[in-house]
């Protein structure tokens, strides 16, 4: 555990100097976004007016300077005002992470369960026909892009058989109709659906793969020789006998899913207008509001780091054989 | 134990879906070289009325501006292609470099820390936050894809460096008197390269797919013609589909993307070891 730990502080740490390094080291500069409304980048601010928000930004301090205050800054959980929105950034951020936690959190945990699932069960029947469909479906949809594979999902279920929205995550002005919470936790499921069933596909296939290739070589091991000997159902065998052999991998996996499931909820929420932290990242990249990217990169980098750190906790307890290693020992 | 020795280009064993990739992917590239003088028409240009389904004129139809979409998608190819290329040349070599270096400088592990915190981190995300600064360039773009995407195989390549290290005839060399040049170039060399190119043909599909992620979110410069840029232009219309015009403004590029991704998935089955089938892309 230690190791892992030591790992995560480090690397935690160097997210945060990378969010400091970055806008300093790159050309542009972070007062390059108060100029202009966004749409357009044409408005040039005056050196008078460069100099004097430089001076407001503290950009022209000593670099030192600049890092500590940004540390301090960083300590009290202040991650600035945003350019566009004239808010904390801290406050958007709040009203936006319920949409991508659960996004990012359902989809994991789906595709973990049915990947496994289907995995164990393409392994079963391994050669079959089912298997071959599987195998080659999965590898399809697998190497498809976010986008795609939601475009294809949006065209299917949202214009030619349209049972679901398109985007969105809530009927504009449905309270005003029906007040009442369960048409309106029902039309937030309907809009939640699609998106997740994208970021879902995206990760599925990597954990079908993993858990179908561990499966296979243990199904002629003496131990489950002897356990059919014994009498058990085939049903029991493959769920307490089998599958327990890609436990390890699917978890370690787990944590390496997580890191791209973040990078995807930026695509998938712009495509399907979901407000969570990814599309606003977007927007602020749009328009240039230098805080408000930052504040997301590091909340979704420092995540990651986290969920990363618990994954190797988790791996400790399902193999004791594994002591503070993870996947990168 | 004795080893098996594949060869992999034998024409005899290559197999169906490869042969298919590498012909779709010939043909993109050959598109992608002729660029502008394969296309009917000047795709930066107004060739007809706007929202034009496919026709013998037009064979792909117009997009909202009235522009020839088959045009737009044969000199996008172009753009699309050329940074998957780039980004794949920039990487390979950095990574290759990277691992070399740090399986053989007696402070190595330098490297794989620094490597390490731009594996952790999310891609996208890391890749938006440059972007912003940088600007929607493309030279601007693909040296950030290419100086963020070496960690992973320079992680491989230092391993197998390490590992060849200690080979008896490396250690033989060393003791006929061979210098670390030599070692390196003529014995330790050469045991690198199936890794690099499959580092080539798997960073060539991501930097396809990121640069039309990037282009789709609208990180990248909207004037260039490229798919990612053809997609995005075709989501800015809110009622994108409410139109069947959707099936030729954003399904031709959508699709272009998707045979070369597939084509090169398939393509780079042939290159990989099967143990690492199961590795995350870049």
């Amino acid at each position: 555990m230690l190791s892992a730990l030591s790992r995560f502080f480090f690397l935690a740490a160097g997210v945060v100097v990378l969010t400091f390094v970055v806008p300093r080291a790159l050309p542009g500069e972070p007062i390059e976004g108060l100029g202009d409304t966004g749409a357009a980048n044409v408005r040039i601010l005056p050196e008078e007016a460069r100099r004097a928000l430089r001076t407001y930004y503290e950009l022209d301090r000593p670099l030192i300077i600049q890092f500590g205050r940004y540390l301090i800054r960083l300590a009290h959980l202040d991650l600035g005002v945003s350019y566009s929105l004239h808010r904390p950034v801290r406050a958007i951020i709040r009203e936006r992470l319920p949409y991508t936690l659960a996004l990012v959190g359902t989809s994991l945990v789906v595709s973990a369960m049915a990947g496994i699932a289907l995995g164990v069960l393409s392994a079963w029947r391994a050669g079959s026909g089912l298997d071959r469909w599987l195998v080659n479906g999965l590898l399809g949809i697998g190497a498809l892009p976010e986008f795609l594979v939601g475009l294809i999902l949006i065209v299917s279920f949202a214009v030619s058989w349209p049972v679901l929205p398109a985007g969105g995550s809530a009927t504009p002005f449905l309270s005003l109709d029906t007040p009442g919470g369960v048409a309106q936790l029902w039309d937030r499921f309907k809009h939640f659906v699609l998106p997740l069933c994208t970021l879902t596909l995206a990760s599925l296939p990597h954990f079908f793969y993993l858990t179908r290739n561990a499966t296979v070589p243990v199904l002629d091991a003496p131990y489950l020789v002897a356990a059919r000997a014994k009498g058990l159902g085939e049903r029991r065998l493959a769920a307490r006998h089998a599958a327990p052999s890609a436990l390890l991998p699917v978890v370690s996996l787990l944590g390496i899913r997580i890191a791209f499931v973040a990078g995807g909820a930026l695509i998938v929420e712009r495509l399907f207008n979901y407000p969570g932290v990814g599309l606003l990242m977007v927007q602020a990249v749009w328009s240039r509001d230098y805080p408000v990217l930052e504040g997301c990169f590091l909340l979704l980098s420092l995540s990651v780091l986290t969920a990363n750190l618990c994954v190797d906790a988790i791996l400790g307890r399902v193999d004791p054989r594994i002591q503070g290693a993870g996947p990168w020992a | 134990m004795g080893v098996t020795v594949v060869r992999s280009w034998d024409p005899g064993h290559l197999p169906g879906g490869t042969l298919v990739g590498g012909c779709v992917l010939a043909a993109l590239m050959a598109v992608a070289v002729l660029g502008r003088s394969a296309a009917p028409y000047d795709p930066d240009q107004v060739s007809a009325t706007v929202y034009q389904p496919p026709s013998r004129l037009h064979l792909l139809g117009t997009n909202d501006l009235g522009q020839d979409v088959l045009s737009e998608v044969i000199v996008g190819s172009r753009l699309s292609l050329g940074v998957g290329v780039s980004v794949a040349v920039l990487s390979t070599a950095l990574s290759w470099t990277m691992g070399l270096l740090s399986g053989i400088a007696p402070r190595g592990g330098l490297v794989v820390a620094v490597g390490d915190l731009l594996l952790a981190v999310p891609a996208l995300p890391l890749l938006a936050l440059f972007v912003a600064y940088t600007g929607p360039g493309v030279l601007a773009m693909v040296i950030t894809m290419g100086v963020l995407s070496w960690p992973a195989f320079a992680r491989v390549i230092r391993t197998q460096v390490l590992s060849t290290k200690k080979r008896d005839y490396v250690v033989a060399a060393l003791a006929l008197g061979a210098g670390p040049l030599r070692i390196m170039v003529r014995h330790i060399l050469p045991e690198t390269v199936p890794i690099i190119v499959t580092k080539f043909v798997l960073t060539m599909r991501w930097a396809v797919l990121i640069d039309a992620n990037l282009a789709f979110l609208g990180l990248t410069d909207p004037g260039a013609i490229s798919w990612g840029s053809m997609l995005n232009h075709a989501f800015r219309d809110p009622l994108l589909f409410t139109r069947r015009a959707w099936l030729w403004s954003a399904a031709p590029p959508a699709l272009a993307i998707m045979g070369v991704v597939v084509s090169l998935a398939l393509v780079g089955r042939l290159t990989e070891p099967r143990e690492t089938r199961a590795l995350p892309d870049s």
